[in-house]
């Protein structure tokens, strides 16, 4: 990332801690701060939003629990920026549609597969389990198969 | 009326000829889920050429099909969809599951995917594969063909599949 | 009597001859002219990202196959790099010509498949035979080299699943030598038929700022003027090599996409025969039998290290250090990245996938809002989605 970029981020965001690496900075943001920063991001130009994933790193029996990582891109040259938050179970983390419109079915994702939820997201339900499905599958305590019970074999 | 020895003519009985006119013209449901319905979009098309075995008419709409190929892994949240449209298919009609998700739930022994669709569906054939080749979809057809003929599809096939769904 | 007018909610799919696959819309008519379209997925989520944090890093590679099946190298190839990032390698010259080249390959097949059934849902039923036909021929090279036709597998940490047999690089120049022919053909079926045309031609208009918001990617963000490609923007595994040019349109309608796609398709063939024309010699693989296999013949049968570690290979995996990486290719519905986490075993902790079609697909209602449900048609085949990408 260009320096002077970086600078106006930094004075903006004294607490940001950044690590620059080939082809991608990583910025590690406050709670609470994301929104922002991913404004002034935007404004930036990196205006393409590329993912929001996150990570359970409940194995590890880390505290707080996720690991929220919105990945932008600037179109003009490719170069990626990710900013990453901390979230702890229960924890409701203020949502991205106002700055990209794009982050409404992947915060979605996030909510059904983690059971994490967005504040302010207009239309948290599951996206990709049936409505009635019990569990969030990608947190790393659920187990592999599921928990609901096999239906028997149709035949005779 | 003159006498048959100058006619040519058939012998056969109604069930035989039932059968047969079955078999030759199977009407498949323009289904596919997954990978496996690149594959069987490829059999219909030239280089496989579905058509030589009469099953090419891909219907779009369930109730104008006789035969369900279920093409692909069937997620949890798919597996009551399938059940309506295998309801809508007017009898008689058979299922080929096709490729190893649709059959065992293939690599994915997992939450999200029905374990075998012989869990919502009675199957008739099952194809081996991950996809199977168009080759191993014509066999399976063929394999249909043959049990079609031979009058192994019992009859009482709405019972079974209520008996399917645990109300038998 | 005065009847109170209302609009018609429709529900076309799951099981619907143009969605694709499996996708639901529910849709809000006035008329023929579509009020709202709200996408309703998941019908085919196979838990891949799941699957994927309980097997080892090679046999993971089997399962991301399966997310975009019809390009399933290029979804290898996201996850061999990230995996390779982690573990801080680089694969030889060869192996990283290879991969290239199976990916635009994969490319061209894709969108013969794009091109077969998006001219089907407008009732052009000949181009999908025409298309299969020629696929077929692109198919028959990848199995001849991996042994599938689909779902490969073929790209592996740290190498290949195998080098190229003999005899790939007479049948690749044949099929090279007659692609011109094939593409002068659609253009001569699609290029020159007014209904196609006209179907296509300011059907499905986004514009760029919306584009960009959505986080649309490849041919369908190439379509409003953005000139963003993975390839050149931010080279990997050699692209930075080969000399092609990224086809860009301004109008973001279904017509721009569907050149751009055809003109991607040239693009890829260029880089195909710079690929194997400039194939340089060498091994394929890494020589590190931590990682890689060491070779049945040459070592396994005759050195009992060699055999130790094959053994060890396939029983655990190899361990990589912790950390995180992601790598987004281009592949032919846009940018495919996979998200890598490693915690120093030797399964990772977890693989995201950032799939193009769930991105693209989230921008069809502001594609078809008020225009008539003949467009909708249009508007799906025009992105190009893949239900096993959306879903994963």
């Amino acid at each position: 990332m260009a320096a002077d970029v970086l600078e106006s981020l930094i004075s903006r965001f004294p607490d940001l801690q950044v690590e620059e690496a080939k082809g991608h900075s990583l910025m590690l943001a406050e709670d609470g701060q994301q929104i922002a920063l991913l404004e002034a991001l935007k404004a930036e130009g990196f205006t393409l939003l590329v993912d929001i994933g996150m990570i359970d790193h409940w194995s590890e029996g880390r505290e707080p629990r996720f690991d929220l990582v919105y990945i932008l891109r600037r179109p003009t040259s490719g170069e990626a920026v990710w900013v990453k938050v901390k979230v702890g179970d229960g924890e409701t983390p203020p949502t991205a549609i106002p700055v990209f419109h794009g982050a409404n079915w992947p915060e979605r994702e996030i909510y059904d597969l983690f059971g994490v939820t967005f504040a302010g997201h207009p239309n948290m339900e599951r996206i990709l389990m049936p409505d009635e499905w019990e569990g969030h599958p990608l947190r790393r305590d659920y187990p592999i198969v599921g928990t609901m019970p096999t239906p028997p074999l149709a035949r005779e | 009326m003159g006498s048959l020895d100058d006619r040519p003519f058939l012998l056969t009985s109604v069930d035989r000829i039932l059968r047969w006119a079955q078999k030759s013209s199977i009407w498949p449901a323009q289904f596919g889920l997954a990978c496996c319905a690149i594959e069987m979009m490829s059999t219909a098309a030239p280089r496989f050429d579905l058509a030589r075995f009469g099953a090419e008419v891909m219907r779009a709409s369930p109730r104008q099909a006789d035969l369900m190929i279920v093409a692909g892994r069937v997620a949890q949240k798919m597996a009551p969809v399938l059940r309506q449209i295998y309801d809508q298919m007017p009898d008689p009609k058979w299922v080929i599951s096709m490729g190893a998700c649709a059959s065992c739930g293939g690599v994915f022994n997992n939450y999200a995917i029905v374990q075998g669709v012989d869990r919502v569906v009675p199957v008739d054939v099952y194809v081996p594969g991950c996809p199977p080749t168009p080759e191993g979809l014509l066999d399976g057809i063929i394999k249909l063909q043959q049990k079609i003929t031979a009058g192994q599809i019992p009859a009482n096939r709405a019972y079974q599949a209520l008996h399917a769904q645990g109300q038998g | 009597m005065a009847t109170e007018r209302r609009p018609l909610v429709l529900n076309m799919g799951p099981q619907h001859p143009s969605t694709h696959g499996v996708l639901r819309l529910v849709l809000e008519l006035d008329g023929e002219t579509v009020l709202s379209c709200e996408p309703v997925i998941g019908y085919l989520h196979t838990g891949i990202e799941k699957t994927a944090e309980n097997l080892t890093y090679n046999q993971a590679v089997t399962v991301i196959d399966r997310m975009d099946y019809l390009s399933p190298l290029t979804n290898n190839l996201a996850y061999v790099l990230a995996v390779e990032k982690l573990l801080k390698i680089e694969v030889p010259e060869r192996t990283r010509s290879i991969r290239v080249l199976f990916c635009e390959l994969s490319r061209m097949a894709s969108h013969l498949v794009w091109l077969g059934t998006a001219a089907m849902d407008m009732g052009a039923m000949s181009v999908f035979f025409y298309c299969f036909r020629e696929r077929e021929k692109i198919l028959d090279l990848i199995e001849m080299t991996t042994g599938a036709r689909m779902n490969p597998s073929y790209f592996r940490v740290g190498g290949l699943m195998a080098d190229l047999p003999q005899g790939f690089s007479e049948k690749l120049h044949a099929l090279l030598d007659e692609f011109p022919e094939w593409l002068d053909n659609y253009r001569k079926l699609l290029g020159t038929n007014v209904l196609w045309v006209e179907r296509l031609r300011g059907a499905a208009v986004v514009s760029q700022e919306a584009a960009l918001a959505y986080g649309l990617t490849g041919p369908t963000l190439r379509s409003t003027g953005v000139e963003l490609d993975l390839r050149k923007a931010q080279p990997y595994s050699g692209y930075e090599q080969f000399e092609f040019d990224v086809p860009v349109r301004q109008n973001g309608d279904a017509y721009d996409r569907y050149e751009l796609r055809l003109e991607e398709m040239v693009q890829s063939a260029r880089i195909v025969r710079q690929a194997i024309d400039r194939l340089p010699d060498g091994p394929w693989h890494i020589d590190d039998w931590r990682i890689f296999p060491p070779d049945k013949h040459q070592h396994v049968e005759k050195n009992m290290e060699a055999l130790i570690y094959h053994f060890k290979l396939f029983t655990e995996g190899f361990k990589v250090p912790a950390g995180e990486a992601y790598q987004g290719v281009e592949g032919p519905r846009g940018e495919i990245g996979c998200y890598v986490v490693s915690d120093g075993s030797a399964r990772p902790m977890r693989v995201r996938a950032r799939t193009p079609s769930f991105y693209n697909l989230q921008a069809l209602p502001l594609m078809v809002k008020d225009r008539l449900i003949a467009d909708l048609i249009t508007a799906i085949g025009s992105i190009d989605i893949v239900l096993g990408d959306v879903d994963r």
